[in-house]
């Protein structure tokens, strides 16, 4: 396994280039099953999963190229089979994204469960019961979700919780249901309005993405068209947090500022001086060190639960105490007891930790069980005194676009070490 | 109507020229297993003429290096486009190309 080395005590300086959401595009990959002709997808990110997405989608006999723009040209005419095996669902989640469109545009689906999750539970029982409600025939049986249907039929789905990949994966079957589908208590996350637009300009009938009540017309079928995926919004606002615990200054270009209004709120919160325009961002924290701030997360448009762990490093070393407080996933805050072993003063209560920060955090053989935990022990390490040792970085490469080069790019002293 | 050619020359060398990816692969494959044997032990293929490529060009890189390998041919890729460089390494390929110093 590989392992990040880094030297910690240089100011972040510079520009650095977002790339498009890994949770937006593997749902619009999976989406690509539902068109009856070619579409291209841009602005994908060169991610572990995107590529194990790939792979999954070309055993079911999907053609898929990538071309010099590393834009993914996906054919799903040429499909054969449509399984999802257990060796490629246990090493993404996501897997289960095909379920729905398999089932809506070919009338079935075989789809492995998917295995445990670090970070908590994540069930798959509201995809199957809405699946049900909408008239498909399911069986669970030897791990795996058995489903036919002959054509899906509209239904009004309310989620017990609110699930991103839940709503995603029902929004995809109902666009080619017969009637009206009405998904009630729907995630409201960026991402599941990009997968909306996108399956508007392949022809859905979608209204009413981005809030809790989305309605789906369904349609007898949909085209390929091209997409651009939107910027990932965590990846932006984890440079923006690595510059902010430096006390450094950065511009993030091609992303989209509206996305993250609550982090740049937390991050002037914290001292920073922040611009933004159409698709950047500029933050200056004037060599100052940043403040403490108090953090709740919430499902979007709320604080997003995936920069919890990247605020929890900026509080460590920040004036003051700030108090985080998790509200989405039990069990995430593994980086807690790592960051303690560099020296931070971080006491955990329930789901919530209390940082009082100190002047310089102390380099430490850290590693993580989970992908924004590995991201903040790299931030903690940018601000620590020696060489931080960050290992299990398979974690981090699930989620960051060559962090390591772009923080490099940013003045970072970092490396890259291979097992 | 996208094509491509691969042409030999004496000296061990097969040029590629023209696009080299998923419109004109499968001809060229066809028009390298024609060539097979006919050369060194060593043998290049130069991918300077390349005008566009794709992963299908990726693939037939593969393709290629493990039908002249069973071949008993060693094979070696000069000139490879800084795009098709790209693919290979996103996709964990680039250790696998067998690359001629320039």
């Amino acid at each position: 396994m590989d392992k990040l080395i880094i030297t910690g005590g240089t100011r972040l300086d510079g520009e650095v280039r977002i790339a498009g959401a890994k949770n937006a595009a593997l749902p619009i990959l999976a989406a690509t099953l539902l068109a009856d002709s070619p579409m291209t997808i841009s602005n994908v990110p060169h991610l572990h999963d995107i590529t194990t997405t790939m792979g999954l989608l070309g055993r079911m006999g999907v053609q898929l190229v990538v071309d010099e723009r590393m834009r993914i040209e996906v054919d799903s005419n040429t499909i054969t089979n449509y399984n999802a095996p257990y060796e490629l669902v246990k090493t993404m989640r996501a897997s289960i994204l095909v379920l729905g469109p398999l089932l809506s545009r070919f009338g079935q689906a075989e789809v492995s469960l998917p295995g445990g999750c670090a970070i908590g539970s994540r069930p798959v029982n509201l995809h199957i019961d809405g699946l049900r409600a909408m008239g498909a025939e399911i069986q669970v049986e030897n791990g795996y979700i058995r489903a036919k249907a002959k054509r899906l039929k509209g239904a009004r789905l309310v989620m017990d919780i609110v699930t991103v990949t839940g709503t995603e994966n029902l929004m995809m079957a109902a666009t080619l249901a017969d009637g009206e589908t009405i998904i009630e208590n729907a995630a409201r996350e960026p991402e599941v309005v990009d997968l909306a637009n996108c399956l508007n300009k392949m022809g859905a009938k979608i209204t009413g993405a981005g809030t809790a009540s989305i309605r789906i017309e369904g349609v007898e079928k949909l085209s390929g068209t091209d997409y651009k995926v939107l910027p990932d919004r965590i990846e932006t606002g984890t440079f923006l947090v690595a510059a902010a615990i430096t006390g450094g200054k950065i511009k993030v270009r091609d992303t989209a500022p509206e996305l993250i209004d609550v982090i740049l709120q937390k991050l002037r919160e914290a001292g920073a001086i922040i611009e933004t325009g159409d698709d950047w961002i500029t933050l200056d924290m004037q060599g100052k060190r940043p403040k403490s701030v108090d953090v709740h997360t919430a499902p979007y448009p709320a604080f997003p639960t995936d920069m919890q762990a990247q605020f929890t490093a900026l509080n460590t070393v920040a004036e003051g105490v700030g108090i985080i407080t998790e509200n989405v996933f039990e069990n995430r805050f593994m980086h807690v007891q790592e960051m303690q072993r560099m020296g931070a003063n971080i006491r955990l209560e329930g789901n919530t930790a209390i940082c009082t920060g100190i002047e310089q955090l102390t380099a430490a053989p850290v590693m993580a069980t989970d992908l924004r935990a590995s991201a903040s022990l790299v931030l903690a390490g940018l601000v620590a005194k020696g060489e931080t040792v960050v290992d299990r970085i398979y974690h981090i490469d699930r989620g960051y676009d060559c962090i390591e080069e772009k923080l490099a790019g940013l003045g970072a002293h970092i490396r890259r070490i291979p097992d | 109507m996208s094509s491509a050619t691969l042409t030999a020359s004496n000296d061990g060398v097969l040029a590629i020229s023209g696009e080299f990816g998923y419109a004109t692969a499968s001809d060229l494959l066809t028009q390298g297993q024609a060539l097979m044997g006919t050369h060194n032990k060593e043998l290049t293929i130069d991918l300077s003429g390349v005008t566009g490529s794709d992963s299908a060009g990726l693939a037939l890189m593969l393709e290629w290096i493990d039908r002249y390998r069973t071949a008993g041919q060693q094979l070696h890729f000069l000139n490879v486009p800084e795009s098709l460089l790209e693919i290979a390494r996103v996709s964990n390929l680039i250790d696998l190309l067998p690359l001629a110093d320039t």
